[in-house]
């Protein structure tokens, strides 16, 4: 009895790969869905002249970091990523904040190196 | 004795946790106060921050690298390539361009809408797709339009992707054509447009729509696929449907597929007609700095291989042998070879190739090497089946799109390593 059972066991830890993976059945019903997706509206961008403009308006549609790791742009540059969101993308950003935004993101990359 | 693969890559990418003094902005805070810093990888970017966070904090997904919380961007670590030629659902990458997405679906509710210039609108649901239609499968790579983008130089302004923008899966569904079908395109019918349950952040600004031709619309292979690798889609991978167009760039693989639209004219909407634009070249490639050139829209791959085995800067034993693996593809076709030079470009010899899983599909590839000492710099290029093969010389565009040349990576081969 007992050399059954090591046997059996000696079977199980053994089982070859095909026994752990059977071939998956074809999908024949889908099931609802719901989960929650992470937010990261409590991040804001680092503190520096002008920061609030930032804070205020380039939040609602995107995280910050992704801003964060841009190569370097010129003044120029950096206008033109700003006025895409504005004229493309709609974002309801001041004009008057357009070069408060840019400045921001400017100088916070002379400062990066 | 040569390290094994998967160790020898977790090294190299993992290694990043080591690394301190991360500016905490680059990380968010999916970690309370308190909580364990993150794991960090370095992507190796040139020219830009090239340190990202690991996360395990989005639904049914494993661990992937962070490169944007909101819209979720999040890349795939490069030893899943190492490990798996059909990349695992939960480490499957992430692409979003508005953050608007709905985080839960009625499978019941849902309908998918055929319209536009069509002899009847009709609406289907998840059942008559699975049971009412003639089912296909294809093994696909969805790859991002900016997949390599951070590798850029000069550098390129955008999502600073690693080369994990990019997955291989088994995708199940049915034809696009059956299903236009049954609706009957009329005569003159010049695009199909697709759009999904996401929307723009405001009401003025453009949903995420894609066009095909309905020729290619209507050629068989495009799917409406309900199955990634046998199971659901994750819902950040576009459950319960997703637009397959095999062959070609992800911005067409539509997510959350919910609206079928065919066009009696060509599609002039802003996603087709203003972005994902690239120079009208092969490969899409203009000298560093071009910025006027003939455009047009982005579409089919081109081809790529890339050693998953082997992370740039790495130490290795010297005159030992030493098995290089990496994933190749075609592009639109299949991998006809991938060549491998350890000397920089000088010689070139013709690495083992894997199990062929279709035109479409990764496929893997094996060269056995024995490296001198010193510093080594090792190139792989892939040959396509239209007989196509990767530039010698890094192509680029002020977008950042299709980057493909030969990617050079360089070891330092040593006796105790």
């Amino acid at each position: 009895m007992k050399a059954q059972l090591l046997a059996m066991a000696a079977l199980v830890a053994s089982a070859p790969v095909w026994a752990a993976k059977p071939a998956p059945k074809p999908l024949q019903t889908l099931h609802n869905v719901s989960v929650s997706i992470p937010q990261d509206f409590d991040q804001t961008y680092p503190a520096a002249a002008g920061v609030e403009a930032l804070n205020d308006h380039c939040r609602a549609c995107h995280s910050p970091a992704m801003v964060l790791v841009q190569p370097r742009l010129s003044a120029e540059e950096w206008r033109k990523e700003v006025r895409k969101m504005i004229d493309t993308y709609k974002a309801p950003v001041p004009e008057d904040q357009v070069e408060p935004i840019t400045r921001y993101l400017v100088q916070r990359q002379a400062n990066r190196r | 004795m040569s390290p094994s693969k998967s160790t020898l890559s977790r090294r190299k990418w993992l290694q990043g946790a080591a690394l301190g003094g991360i500016s905490a902005a680059l990380a968010p805070a999916l970690w309370a106060k308190g909580a364990a810093k993150p794991r960090m990888v370095d992507l190796g970017l040139p020219d830009k921050p090239s340190l990202r966070p690991l996360t395990r904090a989005f639904p049914q997904k494993g661990e992937m690298i962070l490169q944007r919380m909101r819209p979720p961007l999040l890349e795939t670590p490069m030893a899943v390539f190492d490990q798996h030629i059909l990349t695992p659902n939960d480490q499957f990458y992430v692409r979003w361009h508005w953050g608007n997405i709905p985080e839960s679906v009625d499978v019941d509710a849902f309908r998918l809408k055929i319209r536009g210039h069509v002899e009847r609108e009709v609406e289907f649901t998840l059942h008559d797709l699975l049971h009412g239609f003639e089912r296909i499968e294809v093994v696909a790579v969805n790859q991002c339009s900016g997949n390599s983008r951070g590798m850029f130089q000069p550098s390129v302004a955008g999502a600073e992707w690693g080369h994990g923008a990019m997955g291989n899966a088994r995708w199940t569904g049915v034809r696009l054509r059956d299903v236009l079908a049954r609706a009957g395109v009329k005569a003159g019918a010049v695009d199909v447009r697709f759009g999904g349950l996401d929307e723009a952040m405001v009401a003025e600004a453009p949903k995420f729509l894609k066009s095909l031709s309905v020729d290619h619309a209507c050629d068989g292979e495009v799917m409406i696929a309900f199955a990634m690798n046998g199971e659901p889609l994750p819902l950040l991978n576009g459950f319960p449907l997703r637009l397959v167009v095999p062959g070609w760039y992800s911005t067409y693989w539509i997510k959350m597929l919910s609206d079928i639209e065919v066009l009696p004219a060509k599609d002039s909407n802003f996603w087709m007609a203003k972005a994902y634009q690239v120079p009208a070249t092969p490969f899409g490639h203009v000298a560093p700095g071009t910025a006027d050139f003939p455009k047009e829209p982005i579409s089919r791959m081109v081809p790529r291989s890339l050693l998953t085995n082997l992370a740039e800067g790495q130490k290795v034993r010297a005159g030992t042998p030493l098995t290089l693996s990496g994933i190749a593809m075609g592009g639109d076709c299949g991998v006809e070879k991938v060549e491998i030079s350890i000397d920089g470009g000088e010689h070139w010899n013709l690495a083992t190739l894997g199990k062929d899983l279709g035109p479409y599909s990764f496929r893997r590839f094996t060269h056995q090497v024995n490296l001198p000492e010193g510093v080594v710099k090792i190139l792989c290029r892939c040959t396509n089946t239209k007989g196509i093969s990767q530039p010698l010389t890094m192509n680029w565009n002020p977008n950042g799109y299709m980057r493909a040349g030969v990617e050079t990576v360089t070891i330092h081969a040593e006796k105790r390593a």
